[in-house]
This record gives structure tokens, sequence and C-alpha cells, in this order.
């Protein structure tokens, strides 16, 4: 597969206060292949942004280099398309194709070759009917769309998303992560998306390179990471009366055979590492007249995979 | 050229629908003229004469189009910068500076209506028209503003790096109203930005027949363009730190 993008041994080092410098990325390596679509997932402050804005070239490593398509250092000969964190990649008092035209022209693109393409991709995104509303009337949703769309109608090698999800409300994320889904299918393009939003992470990307205080502790696809973390968490509903012994609960959770117990759903979440204790404890619970409603097992998630490995990294 | 069509309909695109902000600003502009003329007059008795007209008319021109042409540079990257767009012109296909460059020359076309209308309007205001070659003063009038766009460039590039750079800004618009009075008799004054070019306009304003030497647009062409250049070059500078720090979308 075609290498677009490699960073190698980069390190970025930004002035603080007082004289001091903060280590933002710490000698970073990996590869973004032709179609892949990587997750840079990380905490606040993890370094996920001064990567994108490296490979975009709103700032420069101190140390590493970043390799554009395989042999070259020039960032000028790549296409990038970049959606970048919060606000900040439409003009606001302009309308949604006064923007297409004005930004395509920036790129060297002439927006009247492309009126089909503009027409396909205004019908692709749902914004057809939106094409002449001011950008400042459109919902944060429908402005990360229209800047998404302007990055697909540049061609690029790669699309960079910068946190496509910060402040979106749940229904647009919803619709963000179908819409990523969609086009990374439909189109096969390249996206590394930035986000701290772990569960979007899961949803949309295939592999995920995680990072913490500036270093990467892991690169692996989802597949490999959930199999390597799998846990056999579950979770088992329950209902109590008067008969019910609850101090029975409490010794569970003293004796650690219960992970978790959530009194105000009349929850317990248990481990089961070798495989019977489930059992075992379902038994003890009819034995002490808690009534089990349901038992679910649960899926290992990122943020699972997150904490076991910034743990282990401690 | 696509760049310069497009900014040229970004901006009257902004100029109609920012109509009041845009007929307020014209207006200003006559309001201030009119009262500097009135003061002008008071003070010479009611007896203003032709050539400190002709001066006054000049002046006034030259000083709006500096403040305009300076600000085409330091407002674009200020206003990218607060609306957060900045990032948008540095991921351009475009080198930055060649952006910035097409976006002035494309205002300065749009300017140009303006200042033909303030022009007109001081005749007006004044009752007294001016003679004079519109090829020469025209292109006396370009160069003179590479002088302000080349100032507008170390100003821009300032305030890329620095958030207080903006304070400066206002101050410029007296610094300017001082090179345009200089005399250009005091020989290292006439090597400052714009102001032989301020004198050639009065002069040719005020003598339609006035024939410019080779001398003159030595004195003329070369510091415009060296004020040009070197404020590009330290534009680059400030370019190249904003983006070592990681600071160019900071507001």
């Amino acid at each position: 597969m075609k290498k677009i993008i490699t960073l190698k041994n980069v390190s970025k080092v930004y002035p603080g206060k007082g004289g001091k410098s903060i280590n933002a990325i710490s000698d970073i390596s990996f590869s973004i292949y032709e179609g892949e679509v990587v997750g840079l997932l990380g905490p606040n402050g993890a370094g996920k942004s001064t990567i994108i804005k490296m490979i975009c070239g709103l700032t420069i490593p101190e140390f590493g280099d970043i390799i554009y398509n395989q042999s070259d250092r020039n960032i000028s000969n790549i296409s990038l398309g970049v959606v970048l964190e919060g606000n900040r990649n439409l003009y606001w008092n302009m309308t949604v194709m006064e923007n297409i035209r004005f930004i395509l022209a920036l790129h060297k693109e002439k927006s009247n070759k492309k009126k089909e393409k503009i027409k396909y991709f205004l019908d692709e995104f749902n914004l057809s009917d939106k094409k002449n509303e001011l950008v400042s009337n459109l919902s944060r949703g429908m402005q990360q769309k229209t800047a998404i769309m302007i990055s697909f109608l540049l061609d690029t090698d790669l699309l960079l998303l910068d946190e496509p999800t910060l402040g979106l409300d749940v229904q647009s994320k919803i619709d963000m992560k179908d819409f990523l889904l969609k086009i990374s299918e439909e189109y096969h393009k390249t996206i590394l998306i930035s986000s701290h939003d772990m569960r979007f992470i899961d949803e949309v990307c295939a592999r995920v390179i995680i990072l913490n205080k500036g270093k990467i502790i892991t690169d692996n696809s989802i597949i490999n990471l959930k199999e390597y973390y799998k846990i056999n968490i579950y979770e088992i509903n329950y209902i109590v009366d008067e008969k019910s012994n609850i101090k029975f609960l409490e010794e569970l959770v003293k004796d650690k055979s219960i992970v978790k117990h959530d009194r105000i759903l009349n929850k317990v979440f248990i481990n089961d590492v070798s495989g019977d204790c489930l059992e075992e404890i379902i038994v003890s619970l009819r034995d002490n007249y808690i009534q089990i409603i349901g038992v679910n097992s649960k899926e290992v998630e990122m943020e699972d995979i997150f904490l076991k490995l910034v743990e282990d990294e401690v | 050229m696509n760049l310069f069509i497009n900014f040229i309909i970004k901006e009257f695109i902004l100029l109609k629908r920012y109509i009041f902000n845009s007929l307020a600003g014209g207006i200003t502009l006559v309001i201030i003229f009119y009262i500097i003329f009135q003061g002008y007059n008071v003070a010479a008795g009611g007896n203003i004469i032709g050539s400190t007209i002709e001066g006054l008319i000049v002046s006034y021109i030259v000083w709006i189009s500096a403040i305009s042409s300076f600000q085409d540079v330091t407002n674009t990257i200020q206003e990218e910068k607060k609306e957060g767009t900045i990032s948008q012109l540095f991921m351009a296909r475009f080198n930055l500076v060649r952006v910035l460059i097409t976006k002035i020359f494309a205002q300065f076309m749009l300017n140009f209506g303006l200042i033909i209308f303030m022009l007109f309007v001081s005749m007006l205001i004044t009752n007294h028209y001016l003679k004079f070659n519109i090829i020469k003063t025209l292109c006396i009038y370009f160069i003179i503003n590479l002088n302000y766009w080349g100032i507008g460039f170390l100003f821009g590039g300032l305030s890329l790096v620095y958030k207080r750079a903006q304070s400066a800004l206002q101050i410029m618009q007296f610094a300017f109203m001082a090179l345009i009075i200089a005399p250009v008799n005091v020989s290292i004054i006439k090597y400052l930005p714009s102001t032989w070019g301020i004198e050639l306009l009065k002069r040719i304003v005020d003598n339609y027949t006035y024939s410019i030497s080779i001398n003159d647009i030595l004195l003329l062409v070369v510091p415009s363009i060296l004020y040009f250049i070197m404020g590009i070059m330290l534009f680059q500078l400030f370019k190249k730190k904003a983006i070592r720090k990681g600071i160019v979308e900071h507001y």
C-alpha cells in the first residue's frame, strides 16, 4: 500500500511561561497508508492537534521529518484537506456557495470547472437547500459538514479532521459518524481524525494511534486492540424484595467478586476472568433471594483500552 | 487571475452585505475633509489660495489611500485571525505572500472607486477643480501605495507574532500624516516612505505642464520598491517565527 504520509522521530517543543519549554510531542513515528481511516486518540494536551498542525504546515517540528507521498519533504507537493478544531474553517459572513468558490480559488481550483461536482456533493452532503445560507446561520453540525465537503471538492490525498465532534449535540455526533463512515467506504478516502471522543473513534476508524503526554502509547488496529484487551465483563440486572439479602451484594463488592455496583439502577458488574465465576454468582444471588432479570456481556470499549494502556505506561 | 477575481468578488459581496457600514465610512471621510477644509479657510481668513487647496486635496486623498493600503494587509491578518480563518490562507496552494498581494491588489481596485469619489467630492467642497494628467497621476499613485503596502506587510508580520501589535496600528495613521506633510527639501526626508511621490503628485496637480525628470522617477521608484520588498522580507521572517512557535491561529 502507498504511504501517504510518514512522521519520523518527530518532536515538538513549545516555549512556555518563565522560559520553560513544553514538550508537546516526543519522538513519534508513524505512517498513514492510502485508503486508511486512522484515529488519533488521547486526552486534552496529548499532542493530537499539534500533530495535525505539523502535518498541514501550521507549525514545524523541532526534530524529525514529515515525509509526504513517500519521498517528498515539501508540503506543497501533497494536497491536504484540513478541517481544524472549532469553527475556524469557513467564512461566516459568506454563504455556503461563496465559501466553496473562494476556498477553491485559494487552492488553485476554478469553481465553474467543478459545477457538476459541486452540485453532486451538495446533494450528497444534504446541503443543496443550504447553499445560499450564510454560514453563520447554519448549525454547528452543518458547518462541519460544509467544511468537510469543501475538503472533498479539493480532491485531496489526505483529509485531516481535528476534533470533528467538538461542540456537536448527540444527534449531530451520530450524523457525523454515519456521514464519515459513508464517505470513507464510498470514496476510499485517506482520513486522519484526531479526537478525545473514544467511542467516536471506535465507531469510525479501523486503526487507532493512542497518545498520552506527547508520546504514542499504542498504534494498532481497533480489532487487534479489542482482542488483546478482551475482558469478560458481565452486567447483571436484578430486583429485590423484603426477603432479599442486600448485605450479600456488599460482601461481594468487598471481596472484589463484583467490580462495580450501581445501587440506583440495580446493576452489578462482574469480571469473569476464569469463565466459571458468573455461574457461581448467579446461583449465590438466587440463594440470597435476589431476583435476576437480565445478564448482558459487556464488550471492551476504547475507554477501557485507553485506561489500561495508561495504567501499563505508569 | 482566478484568485484575484475571487478576492474582488469576495470584497464586493462584503461591501454590499454591509452597505450601511460602507456608506457610513464614506460619509465620515467626507465630513472629515469638510472640517479640515473649513479649518484651513478660517485660518486663512476666508481667503484660502489655489495651491493650498490643491495641496490639501492631494494630501487628504493620499492619507486616505495610505491608511486603506496599509490596513489591507494588517486588517486582513487581524480579521482572519479573529475569525479563525487565517489557517485557510496559510494552507492555500499559493504562497501566503502571493495570496496577500493578490488580495491587496484586488482591494486596491475597489478602493480606487472610493478614492475617485473622494477626489470628486473634495473638489466639489472646495469648489476648486484639479487639472492633471491621469496616466502620470495613476502611475505615481500606484507607486506611492507600494510604500504603504510594504509597511503594512511589516505590521502584518508583527501582528502574526505579537498580539498587542494592533495598538501600534492606530498610531500609524498619525505617522502617515507626518509623512504626507514632511518637507522634502530636507534631503533625508525624500527617502522616507512615499514622501517624494507625494511631492511629485502635488507638483503635477499644481502645474499641469510639470515634466518629470529621470531623477524624479528614480527617487520615486527605487525607495518605494525597496520599502515594499523589505516589508515582505520582514513579513516572511515573522511568518516563520509564528509557524515555529505554533501561534499562527492564536488570537
